[in-house]
């Protein structure tokens, strides 16, 4: 697996402590930064955010890794400096509706790894 | 940038990156897609809504809705990202627009005549400050719309 495709959500430093999202790729043919996010859906708390890709993906299947507290605002939330629910469990789901999104449920700030190929 | 239409959609998307300074939108689109859930508050991506104001880097929204999967969910028609002629300039009203019909569900976005209102585009200023009762967020039914452009 190559670390090709690291996605900065907020454009904002991890350290910050914002929502980031790093997706690594294994299909050759992605390119530095290919999926570009479109826009982030807050649902509500406990519900997750979804990411909406500006490209497609095929073949994917996505695999996190909870990195912890998100100690500040994140970027699905327009408010800044409110606290986020704790670390947790969290899923992802491939929406079988729209090939460009990702739901990610619960924990706030994660470790996406995109398995799969970009259309 | 030059003409750009020339290059795959994700070629276009590395160049716009590292060329166009990112914009972060103060719109938010709040709908209600599932009734029984809180609403949702959609965030435009900064670095999309360069493309966006920039043109000539993102296909057109329609060719997100001809998007085709087969039995796997592999889609079978990707080439229409890269090959369909860019779309040029669109305002920043007109990108939140797009990328309504292109992330948002296409039951709230596209419903016909309707009592409730499932989707409301607003300032991020209008949005609570507080999250403290963020499950119970619901669009307020005697909202009175205007336009934004």
């Amino acid at each position: 697996m190559s670390n090709l495709n690291v996605q900065n959500v907020n454009g904002q430093d991890a350290d910050a402590g914002k929502a980031r999202v790093y997706c690594n790729c294994t299909a050759s043919a992605v390119v530095n930064n290919s999926l570009n996010i479109s826009s982030v859906t807050d649902h509500g708390n406990g519900y997750g955010n979804t990411f909406s890709f500006t490209n497609a993906m095929t073949d994917a299947e996505y695999i996190s890794t909870h990195w912890g507290k998100m100690s500040g605002g994140s970027y699905g939330a327009p408010w800044e400096n409110d606290s986020w629910k704790s670390a947790g469990s969290y899923r992802i789901n491939y929406s079988n509706h729209n090939p460009t999104t990702i739901t990610i449920g619960e924990a706030q700030r994660l470790n996406i790894i995109v398995m799969g190929d970009v259309a | 940038m030059t003409d750009l239409s020339h290059l795959k959609l994700y070629e276009r998307l590395e160049l716009a990156k590292d060329q166009l300074e990112p914009v972060q939108s103060d719109y938010r689109v709040v709908f209600e897609a599932d009734l029984d859930n809180p609403a949702s508050v959609l965030v435009p991506d900064p670095n999309w809504m360069a493309c966006a104001l920039h043109g000539g880097i993102l296909p057109s929204v329609e060719v997100y809705h001809q998007l085709e999967t087969d039995e796997n969910e592999r889609i079978t028609n990707g080439y229409l990202l890269h090959e369909t002629t860019p779309v040029g300039p669109m305002t920043e009203e007109e990108a939140i627009e797009y990328l309504v019909q292109k992330d948002m569900p296409v039951h709230v976005w596209q419903q016909g005549s309707a009592n409730a209102k499932r989707m409301v585009i607003c300032r991020k200023k209008q949005l609570p400050a507080s999250r403290e009762w963020r499950d119970a967020w619901k669009i307020n039914q005697d909202i009175q719309f205007k336009e934004i452009a």
